[in-house]
């Protein structure tokens, strides 16, 4: 492994890491449009209001 | 006219969407949110309007279909009407679903209530070819009406103007004909002192929502439905939309472009698509034809991409020097992402075919044709949507679950979704299939689409006997008339879909591939990290025939389930990269009741990372996507297990 492997590698986990986390949260964190959506009867969202 | 009284009320109700808080708002000037929460708290809004001298006091009531049922929205507009009779309604009436809409009409002209009817959206409707004659259906509803726009105040002085003239009108209910044994039914209610409208909304709801006032009535009223019982299959309610229903056609014949005679052709479509007997065989054998198609048309594009995948592959592999980058990008990037870009032409054409089943107005027709199972097993027929969407994508389609309001079907329909073999799945078939069962891969793959309704069905119907229900929700389907696909909405609705799936491909699939390339590649020496991680778990896969390849393969579908196959390119690297060799590499490791059992699996197991957090969501606990992946991953390996045990038998 050169230094440029190293470098590589570390970029890619890295990025793989933060790329991961993002899509977890983004997935996970979904809400409903601010301006409610039509027929909304089952999210969680529509029955705080 | 208006000499002693200054100040009317004026309720606006219709059905939900038709665009009535739209008009409120140009009416009142208000600013209020447009569209309906069905199952919340409903409430009606209320503006004022001061013209010509005369106070408007506008009610905007929440959107509903009918008078008749037991739902929320319904119960509030019901009693308002009751409690509270307006001067006037004034009664919105979407252009785009007119049958639909008069039907609601229909229930307040019998009512003998004093409406006047606005007509939104008609700009729409003739933007997409069709036209309504508001004088003949004026004529034939017997009552004022016009043309409105939501959208701007541009008809509101006409609309205002309308309204003034009809504050003091005359209104006699309107009699529509129905079926000889309901008819005998009102006679025989109204002889003992109900209303002909009270009779009907008691039949129509068996009981609710008329309160009988004397012993005489009750026996009646009990006799009556005993004998109506006893002659028809169909519940009343459904009679007496028929009838109902029937008014309203005949009445569109007359003034909708949309209405008009059905041509000859029309109605022999018709009457072979909806033939009692010929109509399932038909459905199925389409569905035959665009698997075969999807797989046999997309195998030459597919050759293309794989060519050229291949020699990127090549010429970038030639190019650069070796290093952990090269690597990267040969085995990792390239590799994985060209796996996956190979089945793009696959993809475009099953959306393809769904998009001219969908617009050619054929699916209605299917929906139609399986309205009587569905229901059987407990499904809602509003599911037929959620479910044909499951083909695309699961994400959307659960989001789509919502137009059901009964919770219990609504529930049922989230969780069998994910059996609804999701175009994400597709790769895997054609690759497996194209492999293993090359002279009949179309086959294959509408087998493995018909075992996902069939578990689904199952699931939904063993789900039906155990979730309780809390009401029943009517459905009112509508056949579209049928159409000639226009090319433009066929390009844009399969761009979307490809757009999708490059968007897919070009995020999830491509740090899916890397990261299995990075399990794959380290440590340097010994035995790789990913390998060390399928043989820990493939002994749970062995009763299948599936080798630490394929378990891996299927533990990274969890993220996204075209990483399937892009992990199966990356750990079954070969020299070329390309398909061929791929395909004689999984050729040689699996035996073909394997590669049967592997497409199984795939078709069954637990659902992607996006659709559990979507089910999650929609049903708001983690109990039932917990209950979706235990499900989905004990179905799926029952079923492999069995599919593979009795394929070994014969192939």
């Amino acid at each position: 492994m050169t230094l440029f492997d190293w470098f590589v590698l570390v970029a890619v986990v890295v990025l793989l890491g933060i790329w991961f986390c993002r899509y977890l949260y983004r997935t996970f964190n979904r809400k409903c449009s601010s301006t409610g959506c039509s027929n909304c009867s089952g999210c969680g969202n529509a029955k705080k209001k | 006219m208006a000499d002693k009284k200054t100040s009317y009320t004026i309720a606006l109700l219709g059905n939900p969407n038709c665009g009535k808080t739209s008009l409120f708002n140009q009416l009142t000037g208000a600013r209020q949110r447009t569209g309906n929460m069905a199952g919340v708290t409903v409430t009606s809004r209320e503006g004022h309007k001061k013209w010509r001298g005369i106070d408007f006091h506008f009610i905007d009531l929440p959107g509903i279909y009918s008078l008749a049922n037991s739902r929320v929205e319904e119960r509030v507009a019901r009693d308002y009407l009751l409690a509270t009779p307006p001067d006037l309604i004034l009664n919105v009436v979407d252009a785009n679903n007119l049958a639909r809409n008069l039907a609601l009409t229909t229930q307040l002209l019998e009512q003998g209530l004093p409406i006047v009817i606005a007509l939104n959206m008609l700009d729409e409707l003739e933007k997409q070819g069709g036209s309504i004659d508001l004088h003949e259906l004026s004529l034939g509803l017997v009552k004022p009406l016009m043309a409105s726009d939501g959208r701007s105040n541009h008809h509101i002085a006409e609309l205002m103007d309308l309204l003034l003239e009809n504050l003091e009108q005359a209104s006699e209910p309107l009699l529509i004909a129905y079926e000889p044994h309901i008819e005998w039914a009102i006679n025989a209610l109204t002889e003992v002192g109900l209303t002909r409208w009270q009779s009907i909304r008691w039949l129509e709801s068996c009981g609710d929502g008329v309160m009988l006032n004397h012993d005489e009535q009750v026996k009646t009223a009990q006799e009556v439905l005993v004998t109506l019982a006893n002659r028809h299959d169909e519940s009343l309610a459904e009679m007496i939309a028929e009838g109902r229903y029937g008014y309203i056609h005949g009445l569109l014949h007359k003034s909708s472009s949309e209405h008009q005679d059905q041509s000859v052709a029309d109605h022999w479509l018709d009457r072979v698509t909806l033939n009692r007997w010929l109509g399932m065989p038909i459905f199925v054998l389409l569905l035959w034809v665009m698997f075969e198609a999807t797989f046999t048309l997309g195998s030459y594009p597919a050759d293309w991409i794989d060519a050229s995948v291949s020699w990127v592959g090549q010429q970038v592999g030639a190019l650069m020097p070796a290093s952990l980058l090269k690597n990267l990008l040969v085995e990792g990037l390239i590799a994985g992402v060209g796996g996956v870009l190979v089945f793009l032409p696959n993809v475009v054409l099953l959306f393809f075919f769904i998009a001219l089943l969908e617009q050619s107005g054929y699916m209605a027709r299917a929906a139609f044709l399986t309205d009587n199972l569905m229901s059987k097993v407990g499904l809602h027929g509003k599911a037929f949507v959620p479910l044909v969407m499951g083909f695309g994508c699961n994400v959307p389609a659960i989001m789509s679950a919502r137009t059901i309001e009964e919770p219990r079907a609504r529930l049922i329909t989230i969780l069998i979704n994910p059996f609804m073999s999701c175009s994400a799945r597709l790769p895997v078939y054609v690759l497996l299939a194209g492999i293993f069962f090359t002279d009949n891969a179309g086959t294959v793959m509408f087998s493995l689409y018909m075992l996902g309704i069939l578990v689904a069905f199952t699931i939904a119907a063993l789900l039906a006997r155990t979730i309780t229900s809390h009401h029943d929700e009517t459905f009112i389907m509508e056949l579209p008339p049928w159409r000639f696909p226009s090319g433009r909405s066929m390009a844009l609705h399969v761009w979307d879909k490809a757009a999708d799936f490059l968007k897919k491909i070009g995020g999830v699939i491509l740090v899916g591939s890397i990261l299995i390339w990075l399990l794959q590649s380290f440590p340097l020496h010994g035995t790789p990290w990913l390998e060390q991680l399928g043989r820990f778990v493939a002994p749970l896969f062995a009763p299948m025939g599936f080798g630490w390849q394929e378990t891996v393969a299927l533990l990274s579908g969890f993220i996204a389930k075209e990483v399937i196959a892009a992990s199966l390119v990356v750990v079954y690297q070969t020299d070329m990269n390309d398909m061929a060799g791929l395909q004689a590499a999984l050729g040689s490791a699996l035996a073909p009741a394997s590669g049967l059992a592997l497409m199984v699996f795939t078709l069954l197991y637990m659902p992607c990372l996006a659709t559990i957090a979507t089910i999650r969501r929609e049903t708001g606990s983690w109990r039932w996507a917990a209950v979706s992946i235990m499900m989905g991953l004990v179905l799926a390996w029952i079923g492999a297990w069995l599919v593979y045990n009795v394929a070994s038998l014969w192939i």
